[in-house]
Parts: C-alpha cells; structure tokens; sequence
C-alpha cells in the first residue's frame, strides 16, 4: 500500500511540475519606417544552430536561446555590431525564449533585432520584427511576419510615391506578403530618408 | 483498496477539482486534471499593489487612478438587452471585486520584483524599460506584459500575478488625459493587461478582419480589449466578447437568467472531440460588435478531446450565426497565443480544417434564435475532415473535399450567414432547443 501511495504522491507533484510561468503581452503595431530606423541590425539568414540555457531573471530562472545564424545578406547593422554582422558568416545572438519565432526549419528569415544592453537580444515588436521569406510557385520570394504585415505600411516615406512598385499593391491593401525585391528596396529608402 | 487508500483517492481528486462542471469561455489557465473548471482569484476579490513614482506625463496620482478605473471597468461590466454596448442599463453580469492594496515600499525595480510577488497582483511602472529588458523583451511595440506566477492546483485559486507597464510608450505624451494620443492606448492597454491578471485569454475574434479594421479608426468598437494588439484607444472599452469572457470566469446569476446560451460540439475525423477551433456567434443586425467567441476545448489541456464550446451573453428574441475558424498566424507564439495551443515555443494553434458556418436542427437553420431567456440552443455537431489527434498541423491549405464545410468568413465583413451554403454535418445528432429557427 505505502508503494501506491508513494506512486500517488509522486504523480501529484508531478501535476504540480507542471504549473509554469506564462507570459502575455499586449502589442503596439510598428510601422516599417520605425522598424527600421529602431532596429539595431537587419539582416536575412538562416538558423543554423540552437542551444539552449537558463539565466536568472527578475522572476526567476529566465530561460534563453543561443541562435546562430547564417547570414545571406546585411541590410543594415549599427557600426557597433558592423564588424560581427556580414554577409556569409555565422552571427550569434541570445534571445529569450518567449519571443522565438523562428526555428531550425531551413527556412530564410528577415530579422529586425534590438540589442537589449544585458546580453540579450529581441526582435522590434516581437513578432512583428521576423519576416519569414516565402518561395511563390514561380520562384520568386516575398516576405511577411506573423501579422500578415498588419500595421507595417504606414508611415509618411511609406505614403511617398518614391516606394518600390512591387510593393504598392500591399502598401494600398493594408496587409499581405510583399516582393522580397521590393521589401529590400523599401528598407533601402527608409535608410536613406534618414 | 484499503480503506485509507479509497479515502486518500478521494481527497486527490476532491483537491485535483473533479466532478465540478462550469465551463468558461476564454480562460488563460485552467485545471490541467481536465475538469474544465478555470483558475478564479477566490471570490472574485483580487487585491492589488502598485509602483511608485509616475509613468512619462503621469503623475503617480493619476496612474494610480488609471489603474483603477481599468479593474472598475472589468468589475462594472455588463450586458445590455438593447443589443448596444453603452446603449440603456446595463444588465450587470460580473461578480469581481478589486481592491487597492497600497502602493510599494520602494520603487519596483529587476532586482526586488520578486519581493512583492506575495502581493496578490502587482502594477509594476517600468519608467525607463528596464524591467521588460530583463526578462528579455523589446521596449519598442510592447505596450505591456502580465506574468501570472503563482496558481493553487489544489483550489484552483490564483494567488498573484504581476504586470509591467512600459512607461516608454508615454515619454512623447503631452499630458495625462485620456483623451490624448499615447494615453488613450495606454489606457486600453491597461485594461487588457488586467483582463490578464483577472485570468483571461487572448480574443481572436475579428481576426480575419483586422487588417481592414485596423486601417480604419472608425471601426474601433470591432476589435475585443483582449486582442492581442492594442491600436486604437477605443479599446479601453470592453467588447461583446470581452464582457462575455469576464462573465464566464466571475458570473452573476444574470449572465444566465437573463441571456441565452448557444452550446455544440466540433469532431475530429476520428469522432472524438477537436480542440483548438475558434467558433464564433455573430447577431445578424450587428456581426461585428455583439458577438462571442469561444475556442473548442479551451477549458481543457491539451489532448483531452474535448470538441465543446460554450457560447453564453446571447439576446433572446435576435437572430445568431455560428461560425468556426481557424486561427490566425498572429496567435502562434507563447505571448499572443489562446490556449490551448500554442503556449509553448514552435506550437501553433490547429489549423487545415478550414472554415464554415454551424448548423442547427439537423441542417435545417442556418441562422438561430431564443425566444425565452435562460433557453440553450444545441448547435448539430460539426465533423471535420482531420483528425482530432492532428497536433500543430503545418500552415497549409487543406485540399477541400464534397463534404469540408465552404462557407468563410474570411477578408472583409462576414458575408450574410442567411445566403451562405450549409456545412457538413454528418453526425447531426442534435437537435435545436429552447429556440426558434429561422429560414430553414
């Protein structure tokens, strides 16, 4: 009998174990002009490694992934982060786990990081800031983020009529996946706006 | 079984909450031994402490006020039987009451967080972005965030949480008022934070319409407190949908006596119970603003194949379409998910069964109504054409076949649910009740 009650205990502390910390936000929409003029590096890779660890953190134990990714092309890196983010070589960030995502699936990703100052880095907007590059039946790549780029086109050198054409039909809908060409071209002009 | 085992089995599952029976619609934890009971703070009472010190433009009196008047606007929340949030009297519906507890000691800060977790609920005014940098979040488009700590398995209680302001998105503000740009949204985020704390989930309802209403100020009132993003100001004002939530989880008696209830069941392939689709009932008169969602299963962990929805606030004597969907991409990461998918990192909600409208009378009504108050309408039982064990199904169309439901309600304003083509039923076992239905 002592045995089944030992079984019983242990699944109740089990159960227990399996109470954890959750988070919820509420989000601001960041339009593509701030996204870009915020974000401390843009680049478009692929994820090539994940280990991950655990970190204290102001409610405990903060669990975080070490990402490596393949770096395919810098659209912008601040001069600090210039001379370790380039075009064919790994870069290495840490991320915290509630704002991933992206995996190891192969798949070519647009990041828009920040670097938070504690060894930690973030996308802008959290989901906003990670556009995942889509392959069209002909070829052709497109981006998007997790919003179906929601809230992205605004903003007043977004109104202008100097922007990428194959970008306008998103721009005027509001929404939807972009030309990755066009995308490119929109980042380039922002930058240069500024 | 001995005696004392029968009797140490029995006190398990009186403390594992067995046996009881409320269901909740959008509940962001909930009895994870499966009786479908949610996490409440006892009674309802929740007391609250908060930082010291303002938040950009806010004085430390005026933040305490906002703060609030956010718990105020989720304890005061109600119905109205006129169809028209903030139209006549409410009919109250929440029994919730929220007291403020003080203010901290000293200034909350990273590194005595954990000190004031004993608290009860804890509003944390992170000035500078500090805090939310620790925990590893961008201060950029992060309004806010809730961290539910601490739960009790045993009574099902919440005993704290905490929720971080970010005072960053106020530093361009002018003043205090409500009223001005930056405060307002704020404000509704606030009180989407507090729903949070209260124990609620996200709201995907008008999801598939978002990119529309979110271009169009005007249409403000269409997005529920707990969506996931907070743009206008105007969301400081509660949904259909929120209120109907707030209700499930902290009820007065009118929440039932005096609304009707729309209930029904969505299977998998396999015939057990699908969890993870959206269903949503819609007035006919106004499907954007008075309107309830539920996801299936929600009150249940993962894996329990529980298909039910419970859809409650219903008007008695207007007619309702009931709906099903799929959830959005924007609800697939931990911290804009709706249980009971996607609370872990990769896990998306279900997808691949499409979308489609919700019959009642074995196929007969497209559109259903209650005559009486008080009345459950039994919705047919939907079949889809994937399996109810199908788990995080990548994000692809599934091939329509004869028998998938057709009918959306996807890209602009739903169309006419009294001109759309019926779904599948194949079981169709129930049976309209307690209501009338309308064109056959």
């Amino acid at each position: 009998m002592m045995k089944r009650m030992r079984h019983l205990f242990m699944l109740w502390i089990s159960l227990l174990g399996l109470l954890s910390t959750a988070h919820a936000t509420s989000l601001r929409g960041v339009s593509l002009d701030e996204m870009v003029a915020r974000a401390d590096v843009i680049f478009i890779g692929t994820a090539v490694q994940q280990t991950t660890a655990s970190r204290p953190g102001p409610l405990g134990p903060l669990t975080v992934d070490q990402w490596t990714f393949q770096v395919a092309e810098v659209l912008k890196a601040k001069e600090a982060y210039a001379a370790k983010l380039k075009a064919g070589a790994p870069f290495v960030f840490a991320q915290a786990r509630h704002g991933v995502p992206y995996a190891l699936d192969g798949k070519e990703y647009c990041l828009y990081l920040i670097d938070l100052g504690n060894g930690l880095w973030a996308p802008v907007g959290m989901i906003q800031g990670v556009f995942e590059i889509i392959i069209n039946a002909d070829g052709t790549k497109a981006v998007k983020n997790r919003l179906n780029n929601q809230l992205l086109f605004r903003g007043s050198t977004l109104q202008s009529a100097s922007v990428a054409k194959g970008a306008r039909p998103s721009l005027e809908a509001g929404s939807g996946a972009i030309p990755l060409s066009a995308f490119k071209e929109l980042v380039q002009t922002l930058k240069d706006s500024r | 079984m001995t005696a004392r085992l029968r009797l140490l089995v029995f006190v398990l599952l009186l403390l594992c909450g067995v046996g009881r029976t409320a269901r909740a619609g959008s509940p962001w934890w909930v009895d994870i031994n499966g009786s479908g009971v949610p996490y409440t703070w006892p009674g309802g009472e929740i007391i609250y402490i908060m930082d010291t010190g303002g938040l950009g433009p806010c004085t430390q009196d005026d933040v305490v006020n906002l703060v609030k008047e956010s718990f105020s606007t989720w304890s005061n929340a109600g119905l109205f039987l006129s169809g028209t949030l903030g139209s006549g009297k409410p009919v109250p519906t929440v029994s919730l009451i929220p007291t403020y507890g003080g203010m901290a000691k000293k200034k909350i800060t990273a590194s005595n967080l954990a000190a004031y977790l004993k608290h009860g609920a804890v509003i944390v005014f992170d000035a500078d972005g500090s805090l939310l940098k620790a925990m590893g979040y961008p201060t950029v488009g992060v309004r806010a965030i809730t961290v539910e700590q601490k739960r009790d398995p045993a009574t099902l209680r919440l005993l704290n949480g905490t929720t971080i302001l970010n005072g960053l998105h106020l530093k361009d503000a002018q003043d205090c008022n409500s009223a001005n740009e930056g405060i307002g949204e704020f404000t509704a985020a606030l009180v989407h934070e507090i729903g949070h704390l209260l124990n609620l989930d996200h709201s995907g309802l008008n999801a598939a319409q978002a990119a529309e209403i979110f271009a169009d100020p005007n249409r403000a009132n269409e997005v529920p407190t707990m969506y996931p993003i907070v743009e206008f100001p105007d969301q400081k004002n509660l949904h259909w949908d929120d209120v109907v939530a707030i209700s499930n989880l902290y009820p007065r008696a009118e929440l039932t006596s005096q609304f009707c209830t729309i209930a029904g069941t969505i299977i998998g392939s396999d015939g057990k119970g699908f969890q993870g689709a959206q269903v949503i009932t819609r007035m006919v008169q106004d499907q954007m603003t008075v309107a309830v969602s539920a996801i299936t299963g929600n009150a249940f962990p993962q894996d329990a194949a529980d298909g039910s929805y419970i859809l409650r606030g219903i008007l008695p004597g207007k007619p309702y379409a009931v709906t099903f969907e799929e959830l959005t991409e924007t609800f697939d990461e931990i911290y804009s998910s709706i249980q009971p998918y996607g609370d872990e990192p990769g896990e998306t909600p279900r997808r691949g069964f499409g979308d489609g409208l919700i019959t009642a009378g074995n196929g007969k009504a497209k559109v259903v109504q209650c005559l009486n108050p008080g009345e459950t309408i039994l919705m047919d039982t939907v079949q889809l054409a994937i399996s109810s064990g199908a788990k995080w199904q990548p994000t692809v169309a599934l091939v329509p076949s004869e028998n998938q439901p057709v009918v959306t309600v996807d890209g602009g304003k739903p169309k006419d649910p009294t001109t759309t083509p019926s779904t599948n039923n194949p079981s169709g076992s129930e049976s309209a009740t307690g209501c009338s239905l309308l064109k056959p």
